[in-house]
């Protein structure tokens, strides 16, 4: 079938379907699934129904009631997503809101995220702010707080959490750092992280940590700025 | 129905010789299913633990096949969807799938044909693992039959369980979404309790190794 293009430059309002380009401008609702090449939304864009694309740009305001399955989707808005996301690379410079699990290869937030469910990628990059109700599981994970970052759990085989840029008078005046039930890894580098439980291979425990146990297998470093309440070797 | 042993995730890494790295890659690629993973609060707070067979079987596996397949590939065996091949009828023999008795049986009941596919293989698979053990008759293995066609698709993927009640002679036989309690009645008796995506495991096992 051949697909054509959805432009919604005022207000209005349309149904899904199979599309080339959906571009909404105005404000505009989309009542259905929808499966197209390009998505582009520049204004404020509510979508009923389940989203397929080859690539998503949100600048504007988003909400999807459904799920989200695409390439690429770039958020420089806000999106709120009703079920999971399926995606290759997920960037977002604005705020996201996932009601499911996200899934992606690389995951970039350089703004704030909320996922109820729990991430998997291969790569997750982190600075801003997030919430993961579930576990964090990536390949690498690097996180730069900027505000409170949490997540049930998070395992992964290289996990480095890093306090970068900040000033001490915002240090002092805000909170920043990573709450975690459990970190499990291979290489885990700490700073400002509060966890019930660290284990790895090899550890380290950075600055403005709050750690009940830690169990590694080869190595253990510990700054001396750190609460660790017990660490052991098995 | 007896508790199944669990296992410590520490206790798995250290007997395994794997990493968390590792761990958490296999799950990601789903080769390890989301439900093996069980959660339990212990004195040092949350804790998760696995099927103890199971996982020591399934870790044994994708270290041996590691080095052949992608990861990529090595999920596809695991999952519990059907694999999209078909087999002729010939090979089936050839490669002892399955028994020749039942696959006669299997074409009485639904016609000659000379290509299965996954879903029909794996129908034709678990009868005949029945049929050997003995636990079932011919007979009873009509119904195996009649419900995997119809509702085998509705589970799409998540795994299920084979249930073979019996009373008093009449056997009657189940489809159910695994991972639940089943209880009957005094006088009918669990003859047989099969997990699905096993069978599949081990038919994408012996398809791909052919």
């Amino acid at each position: 079938m051949e697909r054509k293009d959805l432009v919604i430059s005022g207000a209005g309002s349309a149904s899904g379907g199979l599309y080339n380009l959906v571009k909404i401008s105005g404000t505009g609702k989309v009542h259905g699934d929808i499966d197209c090449n390009d998505m582009a939304i520049h204004g404020t864009a509510t979508m009923e129904g389940n989203v397929k694309a080859k690539a998503v740009h949100i600048s504007g305001k988003a909400r999807v009631t459904g799920s989200l399955k695409t390439e690429h989707v770039k958020i420089s808005g806000s999106a709120q997503i009703g079920a999971g996301v399926q995606c290759k690379q997920f960037d977002c410079h604005g705020s996201a809101n996932v009601d499911g699990n996200l899934s992606a290869d690389e995951v970039h937030i350089h703004g704030e995220a909320a996922i109820k469910g729990g991430c998997d990628a291969e790569q997750f990059k982190a600075r801003g702010e997030f919430s993961i109700g579930g576990l964090l599981n990536a390949e690498t994970i690097q996180i730069k707080p900027f505000g409170h970052c949490q997540a049930k759990e998070i395992g992964g085989e290289r996990i480095e959490v890093k306090l970068q840029g900040i000033t001490f008078l915002k240090k002092l005046l805000f909170h920043f750092g990573l709450t975690a039930e459990s970190i499990e890894g291979d290489e885990i580098y700490l700073e400002y992280t509060s966890a019930k439980a660290v284990r790895g291979n090899r550890v380290t425990i950075g600055p403005g940590c709050d750690i009940e146990v830690v169990e590694y297998q080869g190595e253990f470093q510990c700054d001396p700025g750190a609460k660790v309440g017990t660490y052991k070797k098995v | 129905m007896v508790e199944e042993e669990l296992i410590s995730k520490k206790e798995l890494l250290e007997r395994t010789g794997i990493s968390y790295g590792q761990l958490y890659r296999w799950k990601r690629k789903k080769l390890i299913p989301e439900e093996w993973f069980i959660r339990k609060s212990t004195f040092t707070g949350q804790e998760t633990f696995f099927p103890k067979e199971k996982i020591l079987a399934r870790i044994e596996k994708i270290k041996q096949m590691k080095d052949d397949l992608s990861l990529d590939e090595l999920a596809n065996m695991f999952s519990p969807n059907p694999a999209a091949i078909t087999l002729h009828k010939d090979e089936i023999i050839k490669r002892n799938i399955v028994s020749e008795m039942s696959l006669q049986f299997y074409m009485e009941q639904k016609g000659e044909r000379h290509t299965f596919s996954f879903t029909e293989l794996l129908q034709l698979y678990i009868l005949d693992q029945l049929l050997q053990t003995g636990e079932i008759s011919l007979e009873e293995g009509k119904s195996v039959f009649d419900v995997f066609e119809k509702y085998y698709a509705a589970f799409q993927g998540r795994s299920c369980e084979l249930l073979f009640l019996r009373k008093m002679g009449v056997a009657i036989c189940l489809l159910v979404a695994s991972g639940n309690d089943v209880y009957v009645e005094e006088k009918a008796k669990i003859i047989v309790r099969l997990h699905v995506p096993t069978y599949v495991e081990q038919l994408k096992l012996m398809m791909s190794e052919g």
